[in-house]
């Protein structure tokens, strides 16, 4: 007969532990919280890192347990599982397969909006200078069919970009045919204010399977205010038309952005109740960022970062309770990072990953062909920076762009495992490099973390998502749980019952 | 004024600025030059070549009095505490760090090679699934098989 060996037989010896790769950093409640290579993590109480890292942890202690259960110690007991943490380090990157997967066209930079924060946009009828010309876009697609990524996106841009409807309805045939000719799958995404929809392009975007990404910033009063047009009727139009093209494409296929400016910090509840009175279920607290005419009209766009903190916690306290109530919303910022933290899984977000997503997870076409390592960096061109333009389709090979020197530059700076403040930081594995902003904000690829608005950010909020998650609230992790596996609540609940 | 612990002596030159001598024996350069890093934002910072074997860091304050934006800057002595506080944690990451690069290393290896190339064979035989002949192993054979069981 066969049996277990008896329990003592598993417990360590009295021989000392070893200890495997890990970083870890107070929490401002004085507890500690450590992180391994993989982005596991153990919450533990104050004191523990000496000890721990002393080796004077108590081998009979709980945490002793946990530490060696998830790979941070190892002792004469434990099997040799390098091969899995490597599995694991593998599939925390993953995101990194194929390389460029989001593909921006710029069609037009042309626009019936005059946004105070818009980076781009021209207020013109003059389609010969601003809109993408068909050789521009043929070369376009065939530059962007040269990614080695199988699973590929086409997002369409402006300006407003169906003010260039006829080099859309030009671009779309041809990048079908030649992905299918190449067996890549591919996604088409059309960001647009929606105030220029017909029914016929409704019909022609749900015939092609195109998605619509539209703005929204908040009801009415704040909407109109940030986003004015000539009638001032930006908020009625975007609503009305939401509706139409859910009504043709269906409710999944219509998203809607919102852009933070000092006005939206005031008002995070009013924001997010709007999201839910439209019927949507996910919004994105996005920081404004420091591009473009954002820089020029400081007055207007420039706040305090710690306002925009209180709106992000207000914010995401308010989307909690909306879920507790039985209303499933998620929010993306938060649902980025959590996936990082509570699934084996990493996310290619291009602002929030490292290696930094410039030009490595995205590309940015612009209407006079050039070429641009993130929408960042076109709008920094706009401003008369082209230190992020990687070449343009006429004159490059995507080879040329990538051993380009603007390129190999940005890689310089791209892994945040190299970066000093960040090489030691808990949070390294969740958080990412942004060269861009660096070069925007600092003056440098590198960056300087003591000071950087993106490092106080992203620690700040993660900080934020381990205070709710050491608050062990049962109903929050199932929140949480629900928005990382794009499931609803109540599902969540029955599988998991309290 | 002169403060010290073991390892550790401050001494305040000006309301603004101080100078902390640190025991290489405790505290590692490395250790140090990370602290001074993060405080950067604050205070200037100078780690010049000691005479002595100490490690000597020079400390001056950006911030010499309140401003709109920041109406309760730090003082000195909060700066050193929050340094020296600082420091002890960078002292433990430089630990794990030391103790734990060639593992990290491996496992980026491992990570990052070609399917196959780098992975070791799984622990125990192919033949012996239950390691009957293992006595540490994850079961053990206490009797003859019963054949009615």
């Amino acid at each position: 007969m066969r049996t277990f060996h008896p329990v003592e037989s598993y417990s360590s010896s009295q021989a000392g532990y070893r200890l495997l790769p890990f970083r870890f950093l107070r929490l401002d409640d004085g507890a500690e919280v450590f992180v391994n290579e993989v982005g596991e993590f153990v919450l533990a109480p104050k004191g523990t890192a000496r000890t721990l890292i002393q080796k004077q942890l108590p081998r009979s202690s709980d945490l002793y347990a946990t530490f060696k259960a998830k790979q941070f110690i190892a002792d004469d007991s434990s099997s040799p599982l390098l091969d899995l943490l490597a599995t694991k380090y593998r599939t925390k990157y993953s995101f990194m397969e194929g390389s460029t997967k989001l593909h921006i066209f710029v069609v037009t930079l042309r626009c019936d909006h005059s946004c105070h924060y818009c980076q781009v946009s021209r207020q013109t009828a003059d389609k010969i200078s601003y809109d993408m010309s068909l050789e521009t876009a043929a070369q376009s697609v065939e530059l962007m069919m040269k990614s080695p990524a199988r699973h590929l996106t086409l997002e369409f841009q402006g300006g407003e970009s169906l003010l260039a409807f006829d080099v859309i309805r030009y671009i779309v045939p041809l990048a079908k045919k030649k992905a299918e000719a190449l067996h890549k799958e591919l996604e088409i995404v059309v960001c647009t204010n929606l105030s220029n929809i017909t029914d016929d392009i409704l019909l022609y975007l749900r015939d092609e399977n195109i998605m619509v990404s539209t703005s929204l910033d908040g009801p009415a009063f704040l909407h109109n205010a940030n986003r004015p047009r000539p009638g001032n009727n930006s908020y009625e139009l975007t609503i009305k038309n939401i509706d139409r093209a859910r009504k043709t494409l269906g409710v999944g296929r219509v998203a809607a952005l919102m852009t933070t400016t000092q006005l939206s910090l005031q008002h995070p509840k009013e924001i997010i109740d709007e999201y839910v009175r439209q019927g949507f279920h996910s919004i994105f607290l996005r920081p404004i960022s420091p591009y473009g005419f954002a820089v020029k009209s400081k007055e207007k766009t420039g706040y305090q970062f710690d306002a925009f903190l209180d709106f992000y916690r207000t914010g995401l306290a308010h989307i909690i309770e909306i879920n507790r109530k039985g209303y499933d919303l998620s929010e993306a910022y938060s649902k980025i990072l959590l996936t990082k933290i509570l699934t084996p899984y990493g996310t290619g977000h291009v602002n929030l990953q490292s290696p930094d997503g410039a030009g490595l997870s995205v590309l940015v076409y612009n209407f006079d062909g050039d070429v641009y390592a993130t929408d960042e960096s076109r709008m920094l061109a706009e401003m008369g920076d082209h230190t992020f333009r990687l070449g343009n389709v006429r004159t490059h090979t995507h080879r040329d762009i990538f051993t380009g020197e603007p390129f190999l530059n940005l890689l310089s700076s791209a892994c945040n495992q190299s970066l000093a403040g960040c090489s030691d930081c808990a949070f390294q594995t969740y958080c990412g490099s942004d060269s861009v902003f660096n070069h925007t904000t600092q003056g440098d690829l590198y960056g300087h973390r003591p000071t950087s608005d993106f490092c106080r950010r992203n620690m700040e909020i993660i900080k934020h998502l381990f205070t709710l998650i050491s608050a062990r609230d049962p109903e929050i992790m199932r929140i949480f749980l629900a928005w990382i596996q794009n499931s609803g609540l109540r599902e969540i609940s029955k599988r998991a019952p309290s | 004024m002169i403060s010290g612990a073991e390892g550790f002596q401050s001494e305040s030159d000006s309301e603004f600025s101080a100078t902390i001598r640190l025991d290489p024996r405790i505290y590692s350069r490395e250790a140090i030059l990370r602290t001074c890093y993060w405080h950067t934002s604050t205070a200037h910072i100078h780690v010049p070549e000691s005479p002595d074997d100490k490690l000597v860091v020079h400390i001056k304050l950006k911030q010499r009095g309140p401003t709109l934006a920041n109406p309760k800057p730090v003082s000195i002595e909060e700066f050193v505490g929050e340094f020296c506080n600082s420091l002890l944690d960078f002292e433990l990451r430089r630990q794990v760090e030391a103790e734990t690069a060639p593992v990290r290393q491996l496992v980026l290896a491992k990570a990052f090679s070609e399917s196959g190339v780098l992975e070791d064979d799984p622990p125990g035989t192919v033949a012996d699934p239950v390691e009957t002949a293992n006595p540490r192993g994850l079961v053990q054979i206490i009797n003859a098989p019963d054949e009615g069981s």
